[in-house]
């Protein structure tokens, strides 16, 4: 039974198509996983035992009888808890939501439904995903796969975990800074956070309207683009062939993006960028001017638009909110309307240096996140020589393309001293998510 | 937020940061002001960005 968590969707698909084994086992297997591995590391707030292993005869029924839904079908899935799962409860991971049963699937889940996905249970998260560790839940924290003493990274981090163990074969987490490809890259998997709007967030609790991003969590780059594909509703486009590194261009934004990285971070990103120059690769430096003013205009959209969606509640609820979540909401209603037009200004500048950036190289190269897992509850943490809050330092190096919306990827690139995963991002051009995947690919063994 | 907060003398940031401390005390949310300072600090750099004197605002 072990074997079959941990393994690719493709791979799944392959066997449940040939007989060797079933959706049915499949997923009996991931919920044996689930039953083993979860209390330590409280990745899931519901699971749907019964309900999935319903689901799963379902699609060995339908594939048995020649209605083959294609590679998804039968393959179980999990959804950040942010997300309407008919006749499950969407909790956001707050007491504020406590009794809430979602009436509707979202989009995203009807459209892998109908691809024949399983739905496996609803994944924890940092509270209404107002945060980059997934440790103020009013569940409980998410716990590092390697150390339950570290946070997974927020706040898709439930997501992440169960990729990572095998408690699924996949997960939809949303990011709006960084929050499907931060505990990707701190947990060891692939997440992809798509362009602006090219997959429906509907149906998903915003945190913060125009930063929102839905996207897949996987074990690699193939099951990301399957999962892709699937959430838009698309029927997915032939794969291609593997490229190679060779002769494609990536440039490396290294002001401010590389200024204030973990000694380790910094010697695994170098490494990297060796081995893809060593495959082919051409990589230089490309500069965003105005880069260092990303997280002061991030700040003034992200914190009042968070603020506007929770005013009610939190005038109503406010002790139902964990204690610094509660907080930053309520700080986000005293931005004045000027400085959120500021920053909407320094958006579009923002936007178009990376478009420019862009113009000469098929991908952005950089890391994804600066420091290893810290600990749980951390509020500050050393970065070369310097103390920075926790939260600034998870979202330095992802934030920027939640602002300007370009498609980006992190993958697993090699590991600290301690066998912490780190993770590289790829940005791509807008509109060019499939084309940034078919990169993806190409530079995923090289860096692994 | 109680309703005199946003006054128009709260342009510059430190009436702003001063206004919002006192707001924050009045709510009984001192854990507000620390990150009400960090705010200020962010807001600072947000007008201090070549940006604003570019269009537009530049031109009243």
């Amino acid at each position: 039974m072990d074997n079959l968590t941990g393994l690719p969707i493709a791979a799944l698909g392959t066997r449940i198509r040939d007989g060797t084994t079933t959706s049915e086992a499949i997923t009996s297997a991931c919920l044996e996983q689930i039953a083993q591995t979860n209390p330590r590391l409280n990745a899931f707030i519901t699971v749907l035992g019964d309900r999935a292993l319903a689901e799963a005869r379902q699609a060995d029924h339908e594939i048995r009888t020649g209605h083959d839904r294609g590679p998804l079908h039968g393959v179980p899935l999990s959804l950040k808890d942010l997300i309407d799962l008919a006749g499950t409860p969407t909790t956001a991971a707050s007491r504020v939501r406590q009794g809430s049963i979602a009436r509707h699937d979202a989009p995203v889940v009807a459209n892998l439904k109908l691809a024949g996905a399983v739905m496996i249970g609803k994944c924890n998260l940092h509270e209404f995903a107002y945060g980059t560790t997934s440790d103020e839940s009013a569940f409980g924290p998410v716990r590092h796969p390697l150390d339950p003493t570290r946070a997974a990274g927020g706040s898709s981090g439930g997501s992440a975990v169960a990729v990572a163990t095998g408690m699924c074969a996949g997960s939809v987490g949303t990011d709006t800074g960084g929050s499907i490809r931060i505990p990707s890259a701190l947990c060891g998997v692939t997440g992809l956070k798509p362009g602006y709007r090219e997959v429906s967030c509907a149906g998903v609790i915003p945190l913060s309207w125009s930063l929102d991003h839905v996207g897949p969590i996987a074990a690699c780059v193939d099951d990301a683009w399957l999962l892709f594909n699937a959430m838009r509703g698309d029927t997915p486009p032939l794969l291609h062939d593997r490229l190679s590194p060779l002769h494609c261009r990536l440039g490396v934004p290294r002001t401010y993006f590389l200024d204030a990285l973990d000694d380790e971070v910094r010697a695994r990103f170098s490494e990297t960028v060796h081995r893809l120059r060593a495959a082919g690769a051409n990589v230089e430096d490309v500069w965003i001017p105005h880069a260092a003013d990303t997280a002061p205009v991030y700040l003034h959209i992200a914190a009042p638009e968070a603020a506007a969606y929770h005013a009610m509640a939190i005038e109503r609820h406010p002790e139902a909110y964990t204690p610094n979540v509660r907080l930053r909401l309520e700080a986000g209603r005293y931005i004045l309307a000027e400085d959120y037009v500021r920053a909407q200004r320094g958006r579009e500048v923002l936007r178009s240096e990376v478009d420019a950036a862009l113009r000469g190289c098929d991908a952005l190269l950089l890391p994804t996140v600066a420091i290893p897992p810290p600990t749980i509850g951390a509020t500050e943490v050393d970065v070369a020589g310097r103390t920075e809050s926790v939260r600034s330092i998870m979202l330095r190096l992802t934030q920027l393309f939640n602002l300007t919306g370009h498609p980006a990827i992190s993958l697993p690139a090699g590991a600290t001293s301690q066998g912490f995963p780190c993770g590289i991002q790829l940005i791509g051009a807008f509109g060019k998510t499939q084309q940034l995947l078919d990169l993806a690919r190409a530079c995923e063994q090289q860096v692994r | 937020m109680t309703g005199d907060f946003a006054l128009p003398h709260n342009r510059r940031v430190e009436d702003w940061l001063a206004a919002a401390e006192l707001d924050a005390d009045h709510r009984g949310l001192p854990g507000l002001k620390p990150i009400l300072r960090l705010y200020a600090l962010a807001t600072i750099a947000l007008r201090a960005a070549d940006w604003n004197s570019v269009g537009p605002s530049a031109e009243h």
